[in-house]
């Protein structure tokens, strides 16, 4: 197995005080090596979204060691935070959450802007955005954009900065079968092409077919781990 | 059902109380200061009135009639009181050293006059048993005097000690003016006393004139009975006559309360407008964040009526809260200002009314301005696709590049966070403009405030330091020659002394006539100078008068026309050129070369005391000048210019608290406007923002340009601010411009500059609860939902 570019030890993270606290996650253990492809399973409310957001950086443990791309995640401040999200992680969310005032083109400068020495921003936005088929779409606002559209410009913007770990929240969720599978072929080339990890979590067990390893989730701990041995590409995922 | 709309409208409100805090309070001051101002006003004009039952304040004065003629006007139905006396200017002195130029008015012996009664503070009105003197009652304050103290009067034959057998108020006097000319007059410089008619046939006859005045049976007599009134007075050979708009103590006062009524209405309208503005935003947010739940109750059956009322409720609510709070506040606001203002000023007579008209007028502003701030938000929801409302909450305000930016494309090659800034601004328009609206509203406010600050310091310095040159003015028992001039300068500190003739006069054209004094100077005189209308220093004409602006409208003339001068008490009528007109902040005087007033009026120019005119030394001692210059021979009074200044600076400090409280109104104001604003502009804009944060852009990188996008809004509203604030604070000053005061806006440039930064500071602090709220952003929560 490749270097772990993922590692959590006994990670832990409750929500509220007792009697009504929740424990989201229970003392999971997780190795992810690189540019593997994983995919969350798990019924609403087993813990898969705050497991991704204890990885991001965006919520805390309130237990255990995070590390993610040789950073101690757990242990930054918000700035310093913020900082490894810009060099290390790229999110794509089920809502896409873009600017609304922004071009396509904009969105992802914007974010290319937080790199300056990866290289021009404008250069490196023109890139990811053909790279993605997108070209045609830099001039245009997220108004004027369709859902899928709109989803395929985040996963520029999660791009764009080199992420070497890609966090994907039901990336297909608010999107149709055909809109979703371009979604996910997009994830899978950035994984295949740039050995980028790609982490998604997801409700749809039909996506598990293009991983490379299926994690199950319930009540805040992972109860299953297991490899596919023949990942299927996105254009054969159906559901 | 109803009940739970209830409920969830206290949830709300409580989910967002800071912003529904901020309406209340902005509310609560509106409404307030409402309440506080116009009862204010109320209650001071009431207890005016009461005054002026109580104390018989004449409704017509006439100089120059003797008592033989009350009859005449006694026999006029609607009058019903008549009183003649005698008035005479003289020095009075005070624990034997502080000599002043006072007046001396005359009364009946035994029992007080039928009209311009007295209100005796302390000691006895006086008797033929023991004559003695009424000591008006801010002399008596100033000088510490009781009844039983001695003060001296300067009779025909010298000083003589009379006894102060009571100190008393006096309706002409409620403000101490010694005419319209001299309104701001120091306790140093002059005091009444009230004489039996025996003391003033001591006096000497130069200085003193007869007058009758009359009172009407009704408060609101008409203008026919006046009109009556006068004809016969003047008929009767009247050197003058004056109404009680033209009393100079109540003249004085009318301007003051006249204050309070405009500030009544003006103000809480501001505050009124902010509050209106507050609740849309915060309004139109709430109804923006729960689409999805409105859509679903009009999904499930729910009429249209009931939501309406619902987010109608939302204004409503606030808005009941501080109508009660604001009325209360305001009523207990106006009882403090009424006894604040009646015990500064001296009153007898106090009128504190709760008045329900008032408090129904500041509660119907409160529960109108929660109406039409809710009605569109209101409408909006009840208009809501129920399939397209429950689809979710869309992103606020549309795309594309801002106005700026199709105006001046080069905009377009900005750095892409300047350009975000600069759409943001334009994203939700009307919030934008509600925002600027908020620092126009602001900056109007403090311009207001400040600029009356600054006018009034303005034009005290230029009416005490550059157009009266003189440090003191003293008054002669023998003309003022040379050689009296020359032992004036030889007393240690006086740099210089001039000969100076006052005189009353009434001056009449084309119809209308005013009465005023006119001031005779050398021509090359060091003691005054002349502003032109211009703002030009100009020099005394040897030929022709100068008069005070306001004589062009009170006579309707120009500069060139032949005007009429008459001394009151004679019968010449004499014809002279106006040469021009004076800016002076002060009374509206007129001026000439005391060899004019010798040509024009002959002996009549030197009756009576003489005075001169004394320049300082800098940096003496002014007591212990004023001391040596009492002690020359000659010197029956001084008026020390500083004083006066003294006792403005004194009056000012009240002035600089309610400037003061004005500000911080104001700043209340658009802070809370500012606040409601930028709340519910983070608030809408939390999923994109947590979608940039979680991208890596760090809090400090977000609040910057959120910062920066909120003083670009800001600063939106600080040129039209600064324009529509000085336009009002211009026409406000206006409004106080009589011939009394010359209030004619002057502000100092660096005040705009200070104001405008002030409020952007403002605006800074405004908006910290918004980035506080950003740094708390629960990153997980938002970009989990959609809704935020």
């Amino acid at each position: 197995m490749a270097e772990a570019i993922i590692s959590l030890e006994g990670v832990t993270k409750d929500y509220g005080a007792p009697p009504r606290q929740v424990h989201a996650l229970r003392s999971v253990d997780l190795e992810v090596a690189e540019a593997e492809f994983v995919v969350l399973l798990g019924p609403s409310g087993s813990g898969k979204t705050t497991l991704l957001n204890v990885l991001g950086g965006i919520e805390a443990p309130t237990s255990g060691t995070v590390t993610v791309a040789g950073r101690r995640v757990e242990a930054l401040e918000e700035e310093d935070r913020s900082e490894f999200r810009r060099n290390s992680v790229g999110f794509v969310f089920q809502f896409f959450n873009l600017v609304p005032t922004l071009t396509a083109g904009e969105n992802v400068q914007l974010i290319a802007e937080l790199r300056p020495t990866l290289g021009d921003a404008a250069d490196r936005t023109h890139t990811v955005l053909a790279g993605l088929g997108l070209e045609d779409l830099t001039e245009r606002y997220p108004m004027q954009l369709s859902g899928g559209q709109q989803q395929r410009v985040a996963v520029a913007r999660a791009l764009v900065n080199q992420a070497r770990v890609l966090l994907c929240d039901e990336p297909t969720g608010a999107l149709d079968l055909e809109t979703g599978r371009s979604i996910l072929d997009l994830l899978q080339r950035a994984q295949r092409e740039t050995g980028t990890t790609v982490v998604m979590v997801t409700h749809n067990s039909a996506i598990a077919k293009m991983a490379d390893r299926v994690l199950n989730m319930r009540s805040g701990e992972i109860v299953g781990d297991r490899r596919v041995e023949s990942p299927v590409s996105a254009a054969e995922v159906s559901w | 059902m109803v009940g739970l709309l209830g409920r969830k409208l206290l949830g709300d409100i409580r989910a967002q109380r800071g912003q529904f805090l901020a309406i209340v309070a902005t509310m609560v001051l509106g409404v307030a200061l409402f309440g506080a101002s116009y009862d204010s006003y109320l209650n001071l004009k009431a207890s005016y009135d009461r005054v002026f039952v109580e104390l018989a304040f004449p409704n017509r004065w006439f100089t120059g009639l003797d008592a033989g003629i009350t009859s005449q006007f006694a026999s006029i139905e609607g009058v019903d009181g008549v009183t003649a006396r005698t008035v005479a200017e003289v020095p009075l002195r005070f624990n034997q050293d502080h000599a002043l130029l006072g007046r001396a008015i005359s009364m009946p012996v035994d029992a007080q006059p039928e009209v311009s009664r007295v209100d005796v503070l302390s000691g006895t009105y006086f008797e033929a048993s023991s004559p003695g003197v009424l000591l008006e009652e801010h002399a008596a304050s100033h000088f510490g005097v009781q009844p039983g103290d001695h003060i001296e009067i300067l009779e025909a034959s010298g000083w003589a000690s009379v006894t102060v057998v009571g100190t008393v108020v006096s309706p002409e006097y409620i403000w101490p003016a010694r005419s319209r000319q001299d309104v701001l007059t120091s306790s140093d410089d002059f005091a009444v006393v009230f004489v039996p008619e025996s003391m003033m046939t001591n006096l000497a006859p130069s200085s003193s004139h007869p007058e009758v005045l009359v009172h009407y049976a009704e408060a609101g007599a008409p203008a026919s009975l006046d009109t009556q009134v006068e004809d016969l007075g003047r008929s009767l050979g009247a050197a003058d006559t004056y109404d009680r708009i033209e009393q100079p103590s109540n003249a004085a006062l009318n301007e003051d309360i006249q204050g309070f009524g405009e500030m009544s209405i003006m103000f809480p309208l501001m505050f009124i407008i902010a509050t209106v503005m507050g609740t849309y935003v915060v309004l139109s947010r709430l109804v923006r964040a729960q689409r999805p739940l409105i859509g679903t109750l009009l999904a499930t059956g729910m009429r249209r009526g009931p939501v309406f009322r619902h987010y109608l409720a939302y204004g409503l609510a606030p808005a009941l809260v501080a109508a009660v709070l604001g009325t209360t506040a305001g009523a207990l606001l106006a009882r403090w200002v009424t006894t604040l203002y009646t015990n500064t000023i001296g009153l007898p007579f106090h009128v504190q009314q709760l008045r329900p008209l008032t408090i129904g007028v500041g509660a119907s502003m409160a529960l109108i301005a929660g109406l039409i701030a809710a009605a569109q938000p209101a409408r909006a929801a009840v208009r809501l696709s129920p399939a397209d409302a429950m689809r979710g909450i869309v992103p606020s305000g549309g795309g594309g590049a801002s106005w700026l930016e199709h105006v001046l494309p080069p905009l377009s090659r900005l750095p892409l966070r300047w350009r975000l800034v600069l759409r943001n601004i334009g994203r939700q328009r009307r919030r934008t403009v509600y925002s600027a609206t908020g620092i126009v509203l602001a900056l109007t406010l403090t311009l207001v405030s400040w600029g009356m600050l600054d006018t009034t310091q303005i034009l005290v310095n230029r009416q005490f330091n550059e157009i009266q040159r003189w440090d003191a003015r003293v008054y002669l028992d023998a003309p003022a020659t040379s050689s009296l001039l020359d032992e004036l300068t030889a007393v240690p500190g006086v740099a210089a002394a001039e000969a100076v003739t006052t005189l009353p006069i009434a001056v009449s054209a084309n119809g209308h006539s005013y009465s005023t004094q006119i001031t005779g100077y050398q021509p090359d005189t060091q003691m005054h100078r002349f502003l032109s209308d211009s703002g030009q220093w100009i020099p005394l004409p040897t030929t022709g008068i100068l008069a005070g602006t306001s004589i062009g409208n009170l006579l309707d003339v120009s500069p060139g026309d032949t005007i009429s001068l008459n001394i009151p008490g004679t019968s010449t009528e004499v014809p002279v050129v106006l040469a021009g007109f004076v800016n002076e902040p002060l009374g509206t005087s007129m001026y000439a070369t005391t060899e004019q007033l010798q040509t024009l009026f002959g002996d009549a120019a030197s009756s009576g005391l003489s005075t001169a005119e004394l320049r300082y030394d800098s940096g003496v001692d002014r007591g212990t000048i004023r001391d040596a210059l009492v002690a020359e021979p000659n010197v029956v009074a001084v008026t020390d210019a500083r004083a006066l200044l003294q006792t403005l600076n004194s009056f000012l400090g009240l002035f600089y608290a309610f400037v003061g409280v004005m500000l911080l109104f104001g700043g209340l104001m658009a802070g809370a406007l500012i606040f409601t604003s930028m709340s519910a502009n983070v608030a809408e804009r939390a999923p994109e923002i947590a979608g940039l944060r979680a991208a890596g852009m760090s809090p400090r990188a977000v609040s910057r340009l959120v910062s920066v996008e909120n003083i670009a809004t800001a600063a939106l509203g600080v040129v039209p601010g600064l324009i529509i604030g000085y336009v009002t604070s211009s026409f406000f000053m206006s409004s106080f411009s009589s011939d009394l005061f010359q209030f004619n806006l002057a502000m100092r440039p660096t005040t705009p500059v200070l104001a405008a930064v002030g409020v952007l500071a403002l605006a800074l602090l405004a908006q910290l609860p918004a980035l506080r709220s950003l740094r708390r952003l629960n990153l997980g929560s938002v970009l989990r939902n959609r809704a935020s």
